[in-house]
C-alpha cells in the first residue's frame, strides 16, 4: 500500500483551511469567554448570545434586513419572470439594447449607482430616505441576476411545449399557468434565493440610501467601533452562517431538481 | 374539389428576404391522408405551422371548413398537431398529458375519463395512464402525442415528421398503425415528411415541395409514373435522365440526344427545339435484345457494376453521351437463359417508347 501523501491532497486541505478557516473562527470566538477575539481562549460561554438577544437595536436591524430582502426577492422575481419570458420567447425591437441596460448593474460599480440614486432621490425627487429606498435600490441591483437565472431555465426546455399547449386549445394565460410556470418553478426558487441573499448582504447602497433604520450590514459596520459589542456581532454572525448554510443546501437541492426535471416531477 | 376541408390560397411566408413558402395554393379533401414531401428547408413545416396557427402567413389565405383562418389563434382552430419532438409535458403523467386539451371543455369527470380511456385504447396505451413522461420510450411518447391530439376530436390532425425520431423497425410498424388509425377515426391527416418511402406508403395524395413551392400534387402512383418535372422524377425513386432537344415528327415525339441519337418518347407539350429531358425508370430498361413486337429505343453501353438484390439485380451501365451511368433494374426471371454479365462487357439497352417520359421542366 502506498502511504505517501499526495501533494495535491495537502494543497486541497490548505485551500479549504485558507477559505473557511477565518469563517470558522467566528463561531469559535462567539463561544469564547472574553471581549477580544484573540487566542488563547478563555473558556466556554453563551453570554454573547444572551447579549445579542438583548441588543434590541441589532435585532431590529436584523428584522429590517430580513423584511427588505424578502420583499426585494419577491418583487425582483415577479419582474424578472415576465422579462425573462419576453427575452426568450419574443423577438423584441431593440432587444439587445434593453438587455444591455438591464444588465448594467453587473458591470457598473454599485457605489456609482448609490451616489447617483442618493442625489436623484433626495435632490430631484425629494423622497425621504428609508428602508423603501434601500429596497428599491436592491430590486434594481438584483433584477439582472433574477433575469439571468430565469432565462437559463426558460431556454432549457423545448419551446414546442408551449406551442402544444396553445394548439390544444389553451390561451396565453392558461399556457403560462399550466406549462411555463410549473416548468420554470425551479428557476423561480433559485431566483428568490439569489435575490434574497444579494439584498441581505448588500452594504454600499444600503449605507448610502438608508435613513434612520439601518439594515443589518450597515448596523454591524457601525458597531465595529465599540470593542465590547464585537462578541455579540460574532454570535449573530455565527447564527447567520448557520442559516445560510441551510439555505445553500436547499438551493443546491432545488438546482439538482432543475437539472433533472423529469425525476423531480415523477 | 367540392369537399375540400382545407383551402390554401396563394400562401406566402417570408423570413426577411427568404421566402419559406412562396405562393402556394391547393386544397385538401375531407378524410384524406395528405402528405407534404420535400427536402429540409422546402417550406413544408412552415406551411403546416401556418395551418395550425402557430405561424402567420405574410400573404395569401387559409380556410378550414370554409372559415377564413386569418386572425384565428392556434387555440381556436379545429386542428391539433403532433410535434416532431412530441412535446410531451414533462411535469405531467400520461393521463394528465392526454386530458390537457379537454380540461377547458369542462366535460365533467365521467365523460372526460371515458374519452381519455378511449384515446389511450386507440393508441394501445391502456394501463399506461399513471406513467411519468420520462418513463416512456420514443414510440410510446409518439402514441401519447397522438392520443393527446386525437382526444380533442380535431377536424384536421397535423403531423410534423412524427416518425423521424424512431428507429427503422419501429417506424415501419408505426406507419402501418398510423394508416389504420386514420381509416378508423376518419379524420383528415396532414403529414409532413422528408422520407419519400414514408409518404408513398401512407398517403392518398402527396404534395412534393421544393424551395417554398409545390412542384406536383398527385397519388403515389401518379408521382412515380407521371412526374411533371425533373425534380419530382429524381426525388421520387430513381430515374435516368437523357438531355436533348425536342423534335416533332408527324405525330411522334423524339428527343435529339446528341451522341445517343434520336430517342423516341411519349407525349410532350414543349415547343419544337426546346431543351428537354427524357426520363426512363430503371425497371423499364432491358439489358440485351428487346422483346419482339414492341417499339423500342436502343442504345449501346458498357457494364460498370452489378449489384445482386435477390429477385433482381441493379446494373450500372456507362453510356457515351450521358454523364451519369444509366441505372437498370431487372428481374432475374426476365433474363432466364441469357449469359451472365461481367463488368466491362459491352451491352445493349432498350426500353419501350411509351416508357420514356419527356420532361420540359
Amino acid at each position: 500500500m502506498d502511504r505517501k501523501v499526495s501533494p495535491l491532497l495537502i494543497y486541497a486541505i490548505g485551500f479549504v483551511v485558507f477559505l473557511y478557516g477565518p469563517v470558522l473562527l467566528m463561531p469559535l470566538f462567539s463561544f469564547n469567554d472574553g471581549i477580544f477575539a484573540v487566542f488563547p481562549l478563555n473558556g466556554f460561554t453563551l453570554r454573547h448570545y444572551a447579549s445579542m438577544a438583548a441588543n434590541t437595536s441589532m435585532l431590529a436591524a436584523l428584522t429590517d434586513s430580513l423584511v427588505v430582502a424578502t420583499i426585494v426577492s419577491v418583487i425582483a422575481t415577479a419582474i424578472g419572470l415576465p422579462t425573462a419570458i419576453a427575452f426568450t420567447r419574443y423577438k423584441l425591437p431593440a432587444g439587445g439594447a434593453i438587455a444591455g441596460l438591464l444588465m448594467l448593474p453587473l458591470v457598473v460599480p454599485s457605489i456609482v449607482f448609490a451616489v447617483a440614486l442618493l442625489v436623484i432621490l433626495v435632490r430631484v425627487v425629494g423622497i425621504e430616505l428609508s428602508l423603501w429606498t434601500v429596497g428599491a435600490a436592491h430590486v434594481f441591483l438584483s433584477l439582472p441576476f433574477s433575469v439571468m437565472v430565469l432565462m437559463a431555465r426558460l431556454e432549457g426546455f423545448d419551446r414546442s411545449l408551449e406551442e402544444a399547449s396553445r394548439d390544444l386549445g389553451e390561451n396565453a394565460w392558461g399556457t403560462f399557468r399550466r406549462v411555463t410556470l410549473p416548468l420554470a418553478w425551479p428557476g423561480v426558487i433559485s431566483s428568490l434565493l439569489m435575490c434574497f441573499i444579494i439584498s441581505f448582504d448588500e452594504f454600499v447602497m444600503a449605507f448610502f440610501l438608508s435613513g434612520t433604520e439601518p439594515t443589518l450590514p450597515v448596523f454591524l459596520f457601525s458597531q465595529l467601533r465599540f470593542p465590547n459589542k464585537l462578541p455579540g456581532v460574532l454570535a449573530l454572525g455565527s447564527l447567520i452562517l448557520f442559516a445560510s448554510a441551510i439555505l445553500v443546501v436547499a438551493a443546491e437541492m432545488v438546482r439538482r431538481r432543475g437539472v433533472a426535471p423529469e425525476k423531480a416531477w415523477s | 374539389m367540392n369537399d375540400a376541408i382545407i383551402a390554401i390560397n396563394n400562401v406566402r411566408r417570408d423570413f426577411g428576404a427568404v421566402a419559406a413558402v412562396d405562393g402556394v395554393s391547393f386544397d385538401i379533401a375531407r378524410g384524406e391522408f395528405f402528405s407534404m414531401l420535400g427536402p429540409s428547408g422546402c417550406g413544408k413545416t412552415t406551411l403546416l405551422r401556418i395551418l395550425a396557427g402557430l405561424d402567420q402567413p405574410t400573404g395569401g389565405a387559409v380556410a378550414i371548413e370554409g372559415q377564413p383562418m386569418a386572425g384565428v389563434p392556434a387555440n381556436r382552430r379545429p386542428t391539433n398537431m403532433v410535434f416532431q419532438s412530441y412535446a410531451i409535458f414533462p411535469h405531467l403523467n400520461v393521463r394528465e398529458n392526454v386530458v390537457y386539451g379537454l380540461k377547458r371543455l369542462k366535460l365533467g369527470g365521467e365523460e372526460e375519463r371515458r374519452r381519455v380511456d378511449a384515446a389511450l385504447a386507440l393508441v394501445k396505451l391502456e394501463g399506461y395512464g399513471e406513467r411519468g413522461a420520462h418513463q416512456l420510450s420514443g414510440g410510446q411518447r409518439q402514441r401519447v402525442a397522438l392520443a393527446r391530439a386525437l382526444v380533442c376530436r380535431p377536424k384536421v390532425l397535423l403531423l410534423d415528421e412524427p416518425l423521424g425520431a424512431l428507429d427503422k423497425k419501429l417506424r415501419e410498424e408505426m406507419q402501418v398503425e398510423l394508416r389504420a388509425l386514420q381509416r378508423e377515426v376518419g379524420i383528415t391527416f396532414v403529414f409532413v415528411t422528408h422520407d419519400q418511402e414514408e409518404a408513398l406508403t401512407l398517403s392518398d395524395r402527396i404534395a412534393v415541395m421544393a424551395r417554398g413551392k409545390v412542384l406536383q400534387i398527385d397519388s403515389a402512383a401518379g408521382l412515380y409514373e407521371n412526374p411533371n418535372c425533373r425534380e419530382v422524377a429524381e426525388f421520387i425513386g430513381t430515374t435516368n435522365l437523357f438531355a436533348g432537344r425536342l423534335e416533332r415528327r408527324g405525330g411522334a415525339i423524339a428527343v435529339d440526344a446528341g451522341p445517343l441519337g434520336m430517342l423516341r418518347g411519349g407525349m410532350a407539350d414543349g415547343a419544337e427545339g426546346s431543351a428537354v429531358h427524357l426520363a426512363v425508370r430503371p425497371e423499364k430498361i432491358f439489358i440485351g435484345k428487346a422483346p419482339a413486337g414492341i417499339s423500342c429505343n436502343t442504345i449501346a453501353g458498357r457494364l460498370v457494376a452489378q449489384t445482386y438484390l435477390g429477385d433482381r439485380s441493379r446494373y450500372l451501365v456507362a453510356v457515351e453521351g450521358s454523364a451519369a451511368p444509366v441505372s437498370v433494374s431487372m428481374q432475374h426471371s426476365a433474363r432466364d437463359g441469357a449469359p451472365a454479365l461481367s463488368p466491362g462487357a459491352a451491352v445493349e439497352l432498350s426500353w419501350p417508347v411509351d416508357a420514356g417520359l419527356v420532361l420540359t421542366r
